[in-house]
């Protein structure tokens, strides 16, 4: 009797078992992929398109435009220093300010790492849409893009580093990335060849949604940009003038507004990093404008106080320029508008300027719930820009008067009406004058003063000697290039 | 309590019947007299038995010359002819030799003595007494090999890593609590253990495959015992004291360091002291002295032939060092297991654990804000730190401890059921599934708080925020897992074996919804009121700005595993086991890994010649194996996401468009690393099993290194590098009895761990982390930096040294040392400054048992670490409060050649160097329990099998010789060690009482 129920429960719950052991199959389980998230292999739409917005998106999440991009490209002129406290960051300072480059610099490093990274992908890209084999305009196009994205990283790294390894393949051993260095000559081809297949391929305009992707403008820009610094005059002008013949660019009548959120993708916009903030709280900005606001505290606690004009930048606006007002954000007095009111003095102020164009509404503070400017666009190239490369391709090539054309334009607009900055004849020094004051705190300075051959002279106060033209390599890029990456000279 | 199952179930299984001739009884005592209840007492060769009662009370129907077998866990069994004499007094003697005792193993039990292994078994009750609401925290000191770095803010997880720091991602050991996987154990009541088994050989762990390497804790909880019921309640009340409060400046020596730093940099003196002319210790205004922690619990436990239940109800309340900080807990626990029939077994196990969460805070700010500044102004607002020295930077301390507005609680419900089943004599299966659901929910608050602003004389909103705002988020975790296990034991003759098959999978489960909403602007602030803290808070918040977002992962992995016990006459052992893990999170190719270990032993003491040794036990064992250590931090590492932050913006107006940048670059072929471990060690027990001994030498090979490579622009994980773990273990105890009333134990462990990372992913290739560098040839996270020769004292010292390109500097800098000797200070002269894994770690315990007295004292330290101090050293961006230790700074030749002199501008002296390396060797007084035991006794009519009054001091004292809190500094696998001063570990003092009746 015993032995019988036993022998019952033992089929009973074999069973059971055994229905519980195949209600799993364990091949299901292990079918799992990230959720919420597309990998490789889920995105069946937008092809190269989607990737090439990628390449956009990193230009924004990057060292190539984030607060690096200021510490190269304006604290190293006369116009800016490093600004905050004393104390802050005061490596940084001695290393930009005070030309004290350091081979073993973080943003250096970063500066570097991340334009090739950027130009990695756009190599992946195309690479990519070579391999695709298609020739459709839209590939075409996005084609385009890549190699102006990829144009314009070089031209930092040949502004900033001079001689730079070409990395122009897609890598698929890691050893593939690590090239020696070429010659400036070899890298502006290299650009220039980029540039000038963007220039055939890419639309003059975008539509409305697509307002901020590359255009045949910023690759004729940028064209015009490259023969400047190679003194290639006559070729710097025809580009220009295509520029300003193409009829899709002109003069933002307000100064100010430039420098605004209003200004985002103006009619003066060749080419902006697009930053955005949403009142939900949502942004996609770095921290490029943040890290220049007003170092105080409370409400005047809007950023981190970096990048600010000095005195020099100052006394050197003509009188009653207004665009000195738009640019240099005084301590102890009013912020002009923007709601505000006055600000506090100097100290407790670390600073007596701040850099008025990283300045912000207080409306727009409070609408996006942030003290920090992250929804500026970023200017990477406006048209004032290929005016006054345009005059001063046109003075060097001895055409004065269409020179002093060009010159005036950017004064006129500049006055807005008042009684000051008459129009002019070009000059030289008129010329190299009104770039300095309409890009002031922009990022032009250093790089012009340079290729002018007025360093020494204008720099040398600072610190700068001939060599200071080009950073060192970072150190790391050069140990793990394990003696292929040569450091440059001097240093 | 003790368990009998073997026993009883012997008595299942054997079906003679009884033949009763005379009917004896007797009473089953400890050597102190004390009666146990529930020792089993049966007829030698039959099933006839019976257990004693509450008072070890027995009646038994017996013949004459019959043999009566008296048991009972822990005790030696005796063995007794029956007389004619119908009344026995059973004397059961304390089994010292507890190498027979049963250990649990992965997938099931084993008795030690066939094992190739070093497992070591803890008692719950090592865990019940001890003010930590996390079991493992009272497990520092007590067992060779396993490191535990505590943190004393209520709640929170202690740093475990058992034998060496075999991973760059991963050393956190695998929690299996009654046979389910955790990561974590802070969900226990510690009052619910029954014991605690620590796995870390090869031998033992291979069972575990993928989740093996970093070790295995497994925590079995209470089960209910066949006999009558037992009830216990026990309580404790525990009060917290800081020590070791770091030296900070005070109002004084901070305006003398303050203005002499500003004159040395040529900046104009500060001219607000007129407003700033408090002295305030911020570590005072926030500390929490007296927190208090208190826990109450309630067990009840009832067991017949059929039914066992256990009930456990707990609650736990914990304040942290700092104010506002409390944790509190309720935790339940319930098993039971049914007798179906003589061969079918079910059982259910429920864990459910209701905590409010602490609002964790820490002394960093109390450290950097500086001293001048009162707490409040006259009117009782907030005052905001001066802004030129932290204002923006640094809140008023106090205004996180106070003004912290969230509400945070989470439910843990851990559910089991299993079945067992014996069928053809020798095979048992089982079938077990659990599922774990756990919610961690909260809502936060974001209020204007006015500060006072001395500057302007007004009173604003800190932080210049103007708008409230509130938050929510809800957490799920759900685990499934389910365990198909085929056993097989059989002894033939002389040889004895254990077969296990199984069948085994585990699915976890995230989603995290998670938003906020903004108050209309311009409109009525959202009120500080936990009523109002909903996304939908009407009409106070914007709907504009109400922003939502979710996380969510699921993962699975499958597993086939066995394993093969085998000795003969009990003397020669040899155990395999092998695993293959299916993981979801690899690619499909390289999913699937195999693990494996085995293990011989020798137990020496039963060969012949040694028989009249004066060794009483001696085996030598050896292991080796491969293990994984599937990481759990990353989800789907070969699988690089789309991102979102890379997207574009374009348009005017302008609108987000969804970008295709993936996250790094695809590898189809990684694999989880794999530990290749070896151990030989051997057990020893002399001087009639008073002195025992183990040491075991291991050996840890970790290879297949799962790295995240970031070189120049690449970036993508792969498998390359090696690290070795290697050590000596040893463990000791000495039991003696003086007279009949005195016994006491002496213990101690000592382990030492050798770490050095062989390879990582190339030549050269660096991991940085902090202070930290990881590279071939070194400790894993071994601080790095230069080394400070002294200070320059002057500029013809300057002109004597080598010439440094690290910047610019002037007498009363580091001087650092030109390692590599080519005559310049450079970036090359970087070295090794220290290695935060200690060369050894120890404990010992002394057990004193008088009478009814008992005094247990826990000792524990490590040694040969360094700690990096990573608190008090200012700031590039703001000015902080300066340690004390500053006041001896360099103030011209001869003053100092250790504490640089002041200045904020120059960077030269903020380079990682051995300024920041501290001793991290230190010892500590773990324990001390004063106990006074109640003999079972009656009171009106309450009969108390046992009641126990104690005062626990935990973390009494510490010899230590760094500056901070405390030595203790955990950390990620290549970031420890790094003494962030935010949390001191308090001494706690609390005075318990236990009665079971």
């Amino acid at each position: 009797m015993k032995k019988k129920i036993t022998f019952i429960n033992t089929k009973y719950a074999l069973g059971v078992l055994l229905m519980l052991l195949s209600i799993t199959s364990c091949d299901d389980l292990l079918d799992t992929k990230p959720l919420g998230v597309a990998v490789d292999g889920d995105l069946t739409t937008g092809g190269f398109e989607a990737d090439v917005f990628g390449l956009y998106g990193q230009l924004r999440e990057s060292a190539v435009t984030d607060w690096t991009r200021y510490w190269f490209q304006s604290i190293r002129s006369d116009d800016a220093e490093k600004g905050s406290t004393a104390a802050d960051a005061a490596e940084l300072g001695a290393d930009f300010n005070d030309f004290n480059y350091s081979v073993t610099n973080g943003l250096s490093a970063a500066n570097w790492n991340d334009h090739y990274k950027i130009i990695n992908a756009c190599n992946d890209l195309i690479d990519a849409i070579e391999v695709s084999g298609l020739t459709d305009s839209g590939t075409l196009v996005n084609l385009a893009e890549a190699r102006m994205i990829r144009a314009f990283l070089y031209f930092d790294l040949r502004r900033d580093y001079g001689e730079v390894p070409i990395v122009s393949e897609k890598i698929v051993d890691i050893t593939d990335g690590n090239k020696p260095k070429s010659s400036v000559t070899e890298v502006d081809a290299f650009i220039e060849t980029d540039l000038i297949y963007a220039s055939e391929n890419l639309p003059l305009t975008w539509v409305s949604n697509f307002i901020g992707r590359a255009t045949k403008g910023f690759a004729n820009a940028y064209l015009a940009k490259l023969y400047l610094y190679q003194e290639n005059y006559a070729a710097s002008l025809v580009k220009s003038e295509e520029v300003i013949n193409s009829g899709v660019y002109t003069l933002l009548p307000s100064y100010r507004e430039l420098f605004s959120q209003a200004g985002n993708n103006s009619s003066e916009s060749i080419f902006e990093v697009q930053q955005l903030a949403t009142e939900s709280g949502q942004t996609f900005g770095n921290i490029y404008y943040q890290s220049q606001g007003v170092r105080g505290t409370g409400e005047w606690d809007l950023g981190w106080g970096f990048n600010v004009p000095t005195q020099n930048l100052v006394d050197a606006y003509e009188s009653g320029d207004p665009r000195k007002d738009e640019t240099i954000l005084v301590s102890g007095e009013d912020d002009g508008g923007y709601g505000s009111g006055v600000l506090p003095e100097t100290p407790p102020l670390a600073q007596l300027y701040w850099n008025k164009k990283a300045y912000t509404e207080a409306s727009l503070r409070e609408k996006f719930n942030t003290r920090f400017n992250l929804w500026e666009n970023i200017k990477i190239i406006r048209y004032a820009d290929v005016l006054l490369m345009a005059a001063e391709a046109a003075f060097q090539t001895g055409d004065v008067s269409s020179a002093s054309n060009y010159l005036n334009q950017v004064r006129e607009r500049a006055r807005g009406g008042a009684d000051v900055l008459p129009d002019i004849t070009a000059t030289l020094d008129a010329i190299k004058h009104e770039r300095r004051i309409e890009f002031a705190m922009e990022g032009e300075r250093f790089y012009d003063v340079v290729r002018w051959g007025d360093g020494p002279a204008v720099l040398g106060g600072l610190g700068f000697l001939p060599k200071h033209e080009w950073y060192p390599i970072p150190q790391i890029a050069i140990d793990q290039s394990q003696g292929v990456l040569i450091q440059n000279p001097n240093y | 309590m003790k368990i009998k199952f073997l026993a009883i179930l012997c008595c299942y299984f054997l079906t003679h019947s009884i033949w009763a001739q005379q009917t004896i009884q007797g009473t089953v005592n400890d050597a102190n007299n004390v009666p146990l209840p529930g020792a089993s007492v049966i007829i030698k060769g039959t099933t006839t038995g019976s257990q004693t009662d509450f008072d070890g009370h027995f009646t038994l129907e017996s013949n004459i010359n019959d043999i009566l077998v008296i048991s009972y866990l822990g005790y030696v069994t005796q063995e007794i002819p029956v007389t004619s004499a119908t009344n026995y007094t059973i004397v059961l003697e304390e089994d010292l030799n507890t190498l027979d005792e049963v250990v649990v193993v992965g997938y099931g039990t084993a008795k030690k003595r066939d094992l190739a292994g070093s497992i070591v078994k803890v008692e719950g009750d090592v865990v019940a007494d001890k003010p930590n609401a996390n079991p493992v925290a009272s497990l520092q000191g007590k067992v060779a090999g396993l490191s535990v770095v505590n943190s004393g803010q209520p709640g929170q997880e202690p740093d475990i890593r058992i034998r060496g720091t075999v991973s760059r991602n991963q050393t956190k050991p695998l929690y299996v609590v009654d046979g389910i996987f955790s990561t974590d154990i802070s969900y226990i009541n510690p009052n619910d253990i029954e014991s605690i088994e620590l796995l870390k050989d090869p031998s033992s762990l291979a069972i575990f495959g993928v989740r093996g390497a970093n070790g295995v804790i497994l925590v079995t909880t209470k089960t209910a015992k066949e006999g009558k019921l037992n009830v216990t309640f026990s309580a404790s009340t525990g009060v917290k004291y800081i020590t070791g409060k770091p030296d900070m400046a005070n109002a004084a020596t901070f305006k003398t360091l303050f203005d002499e730093q500003l004159a040395n940099d040529g900046e104009m003196p500060y001219d607000s002291y007129n407003l700033f002319n408090g002295d305030t210790d911020w570590i005072d205004q926030i500390k929490n002295n007296g927190a208090v922690v208190q826990n109450a619990n309630l067990s009840i436990q009832s067991g017949n032939e059929s039914n066992k239940i256990s009930v456990g109800l707990g609650y736990l309340k914990e304040e942290g060092v700092i104010k506002n900080e409390e944790l509190q807990k309720i935790t339940i626990n319930i098993n039971d297991q049914v007798k179906i029939s003589e061969n079918l077994k079910m059982g259910i196990g429920i864990n459910a654990v209701k905590s409010d969460l602490p609002n964790l805070s820490s002394f960093g700010s109390a450290i950097n804000a500086t001293p001048i500044v009162s707490p409040y102004n006259e009117d009782g607002v907030y005052n905001q730190l001066p802004i030129a020295i932290g204002g923006a930077q640094i809140g008023n301390p106090l205004l996180s401890v106070n003004e912290k507005n969230g509400i945070n609680d989470s439910y843990r419900f851990v559910g089991n059921i299993f079945a067992e089943l014996k069928f053809l004599k020798d095979f048992t299966f089982r079938a077990a599934y659990s599922g774990n659901y756990n919610i961690t929910k909260g809502r936060g608050y974001s209020p204007l708080i006015p500060v006072y602003v001395a500057e302007s004389d007004e009173v604003v909103n800190a932080f210049g925020q103007t708008l409230t705002s509130v938050s929510q988020y809800n957490n799920t975790k759900q685990e499934f897992q389910q365990d198909y296990l085929l056993t097989y034991k059989k002894d033939f003759g002389d040889h004895g074996f254990t077969a296990l098959l199984g069948y085994t999978t585990f699915q976890e489960y995230l989603e995290n919804i998670n938003g906020s909403v903004r108050q209309v602007a311009g409109g009525e602030p959202i009120p500080d009121d936990p009523r109002f803290w909903y996304l939908n808070v009407f009409p106070f918040g914007d709907q504009e700005t109400r922003f939502s977002n979710s996380d969510q992962w699921d993962r699975a992995t499958t597993s086939a595993l066995c394993r093969i016990l085998y000795n003969y006459q009990g003397k020669y052992i040899i155990n395999g086991s092998f695993r293959r893990d299916s993981s979801s999170e690899l690619p499909p190719a390289t999913r699937a890994q195999n693990f494996w270990s085995v293990g011989a032993a020798w137990e020496v003491s039963k060969e012949k010649f040694m028989e009249n040794s004066f060794i009483d036990y001696l085996k030598v064992k050896g292991s080796y194996g491969v293990l994984g250590n599937q990481y759990n931090a990353v989800n789907y590492p070969y699988l690089p996401n789309f991102q979102n932050g890379a997207s574009a913006i374009f348009g005017v107006p302008q609108d987000v468009i969804p970008a295709f940048v993936l996250a790094y670059r695809n590898s189809d072929d990684l694999k989880w690393e794999k530990v290749n471990s070896y151990e030989v060690g051997l057990e020893l027990a002399t001087f009639n099993n008073r002195l025992k001994f183990d040491a075991n030498y291991y050996n840890k090979l970790t290879t297949d290194l799962l790295v995240f490579v970031t070189k120049g622009s690449e970036r993508f994980y792969t498998n390359a590098g090696e690290i070795e773990n290697k050590g000596f273990e040893f463990s000791t105890t000495w039991n003696d009895k003086i007279g009949s009333d005195f016994q006491y134990s002496i213990s101690g462990n000592l382990a030492t761990v050798k770490n050095t990372v062989n390879s990582v992913f190339e030549s050269g290739f660096e991991i940085f982390a902090g202070p930290t560098r990881t590279s071939e040839g070194f400790p894993i996270g071994s601080f790095y930096g230069y080394e400070v020769e002294g200070l320059y004292q002057s500029n013809l010292d300057i002109a004597a040294s080598p010439p440094s390109t690290l910047g610019n500097y002037v007498p009363g800098d580091f001087k650092y040392r030109d390692v590599n000797g080519d005559g310049e200070i450079t970036p090359d002269d970087r070295t090794v400054i220290g290695n935060p894994t200690p060369d050894f770690i120890y404990g010992a315990s002394l057990n004193l048992e008088y009478k009814n007295l008992t005094l247990d004292i826990d000792v524990q330290g490590v040694y040969g670490n360094e700690i990096w101090r990573n608190w008090g050293n200012g700031s590039t961006f703001s000015q902080f409060n300066f340690r004390g230790a500053r006041a001896n700074r360099w103030i011209g030749a001869g003053t100092s050649n250790w504490e640089p002199r002041l200045t904020a501008t120059s960077s030269y002296n903020r380079q990682n160097s051995t300024y920041n390396i501290e001793d991290g060797s230190y010892v500590r007084i773990r324990n001390v329990q004063l106990a006074y035991n109640f003999k079972p006794m009656s009171i009106k009519g309450l009969e108390f099998q046992n009641m126990k009054l104690y005062i626990n001091a935990q973390n009494l004292y510490t010899w230590k010789h760094n500056s901070g809190f405390t030595p203790e500094a955990g950390g990620s696998p290549i970031e420890f060690s790094i003494d962030n001063g935010g949390y001191p570990l308090p001494v706690i003092t609390s005075l318990g009482f236990s009665a079971t009746f």
